[in-house]
């Protein structure tokens, strides 16, 4: 299982209580480690929606607090897991304001320049992975839903034979993986 | 059982489906076209060992369809076509578009897997969605010659038996 | 469909930090716990990103969603990918084509087709991290382990698994979908297998 934090000295989650949860979010120890995952991530989101910097740290509080709570809640809490997370979330969020925008890191528009004409050429590369039919449907959806979307997409759709909600799907997964390949590329760039 | 042998059933599985695979292009008039529809089909049958592997002009539908041939070819073509996993054409003249035109737009046109040389590339034989969805692939003199024409289409007919054995349409 | 779009409308305002009180909690609720909601709000967060940059949100709604997109290294970034991908299809022109119902049945032929290519090339290196992620969510390093794939072959594979549909990345980590899992499952089913790692 995949977990960025370690579970040794400094973090509040120790390997038997690690266990502990897991035991509490399935039986089946895959089928656990899948749900702490999707809690972990989704708690992330949920951070940063709620316009929370540092949306990890935030997420891994949450966990730590729910984890000080499993003995006394493991015997009669009755409903799902994930719901008490969200419970627990929503009082760290209370007494906080989100924090502002302002206090990121800024660049020059020299580094941002040099790191759009990098992106752009990862796009290039990338775009070449693409199946041709995917990477025809995303210069289409992007040349034809400029403004008027609804009814562009619906037209789009109307063009493929697919429902309106399977096109945003696929257009949203070619994205995702545009994502990731810009991503890895932009990495071996920086090596 | 591991992840490896699990795979290695997978592959025998798949190379051991019955494919219906049909073979169009050069009859026995044009030599060495015809010779290597023949080497298709014979690789084909020597990789997929249960495949039933014919070109059209050998099947008779006669018994399963009386009155089957009181049709038109072009009809009877299609009966073929609608019957089988995949049909390879091997394209080998500039007027192989129009004889088949007819299948290239009909709802099996996804089964067609269409062999042109690529002196023909150009063309406006075939609607661009064909070569858009990879139904057309192009070869050259040398792939003609070698053996890249015939891997070509085993690739495509190992992605077809996975897909039936795993009920994926392909 | 209208139900659709009124809860695309609920997602959007929420986004853009527009719920309170009850309704805020319900939506929070269910994207914790529903997993295909969750989907659906990074749908939208994902078309959010696509309007601020084009221009179709209004004066309120683009300083929201600036703020929104600011937030996190994530969505910052994810802005970043949303302007070179507009600026790219400006450049590139659009390539629309013939589309009609008999294409669609060759595109699903051919998508998958090219899924079972993925799966399948480089001896079933897709097969094997589609697996392993359905085992459990990995990172890269962890999903590599199991094959001779160097970083640039990975990088590939998952890109086209993800294009697929049938894995997906969140922050880092590879997740196997429920297409994938289906797409297992078959293969398993139809050959007698466990496909295990």
């Amino acid at each position: 299982m995949s977990d960025s934090r370690d579970t040794g000295a400094g973090s509040g989650l120790t390997e038997e209580s690690l266990q502990l949860l897991l035991h509490w979010l399935d039986p089946d120890a895959e089928r656990a480690a899948r749900k702490y995952e999707e809690i972990r991530l989704s708690l992330i989101k949920l951070f940063v929606w709620r316009g929370f910097v540092d949306a990890e740290s935030f997420a891994d509080e949450t966990i730590d607090r729910v984890v000080r709570k499993l003995p006394e809640i493991m015997p009669k809490y009755q409903g799902d897991p994930a719901s008490y997370f969200y419970g627990m979330a929503k009082r760290i969020m209370r007494p906080l304001p989100p924090s502002k925008p302002s206090t990121l890191p800024t660049t020059t528009s020299e580094e941002d320049k040099s790191e759009s004409e990098q992106m752009h050429e990862c796009l290039s590369k990338c775009m070449g992975v693409l199946s041709p039919a995917n990477r025809e449907l995303i210069l289409n959806y992007y040349a034809e839903t400029k403004q008027d979307k609804i009814n562009a997409r619906r037209a789009l759709a109307s063009k493929l034979g697919m429902p309106v909600v399977n096109l945003r799907v696929r257009v949203h997964r070619i994205r995702s993986a545009l994502h990731t390949c810009i991503g890895g590329c932009m990495a071996a760039r920086e090596e | 059982m591991g992840f490896d042998e699990a795979i290695a059933r997978l592959k025998r599985q798949s190379e051991a489906y019955d494919l219906v695979v049909l073979i169009w292009g050069p009859g026995k008039a044009s030599g060495e076209h015809f010779e290597k529809r023949c080497k298709i089909r014979d690789e084909i049958r020597r990789r997929f060992f249960n495949s039933d592997v014919r070109f059209s002009e050998e099947i008779d539908l006669t018994d399963d369809l009386p009155g089957i041939d009181k049709h038109d070819y072009r009809t009877q073509e299609m009966w073929h076509l609608a019957a089988c996993d995949i049909c390879v054409v091997l394209d080998t003249s500039s007027g192989a578009g129009e004889e088949i035109a007819h299948y290239v737009s009909s709802r099996e046109a996804y089964k067609l897997l269409i062999l042109t040389h690529e002196r023909y590339q150009h063309s406006t034989n075939f609607p661009s969605a064909i070569r858009r969805h990879q139904n057309q692939l192009f070869y050259n003199e040398q792939q003609y010659a070698s053996c890249k024409l015939v891997e070509y289409v085993l690739t495509r007919l190992h992605s077809v038996a996975l897909g039936k054995l795993s009920g994926i349409r392909v | 469909m209208q139900q659709l779009v009124e809860r695309e409308e609920l997602i959007k305002r929420y986004l853009l930090g527009g719920l309170a009180g009850g309704e805020l909690d319900e939506v929070e609720d269910r994207l914790m716990t529903d997993e295909e909601y969750f989907n659906e709000l990074q749908l939208v967060e994902g078309e959010l990103a696509d309007d601020l940059v084009f221009g179709n949100l209004s004066e309120d709604e683009e300083a929201k969603a600036r703020n929104l997109f600011l937030v996190s290294p994530e969505l910052r970034q994810n802005l970043k990918y949303a302007e070179v991908l507009w600026q790219f299809v400006a450049e590139t022109g659009d390539e629309s084509g013939v589309n009609t119902e008999w294409e669609s049945a060759l595109a699903e032929a051919q998508e998958n087709r090219y899924l079972l290519a993925t799966l399948t090339n480089g001896d079933w290196a897709g097969l094997r991290l589609l697996a392993t992620a359905k085992s459990s969510p990995r990172r890269k390093p962890d999903l590599a382990a199991g094959t001779v794939l160097d970083e640039d072959a990975l990088t590939t594979v998952l890109v086209r698994l993800i294009e697929c549909g049938v894995i997906e990345e969140q922050d880092g980590v590879f997740f196997c979908t429920g297409l994938g899992a289906e797409v297992l499952e078959k293969m398993e089913r139809a050959a007698g297998v466990s496909l295990d790692v």
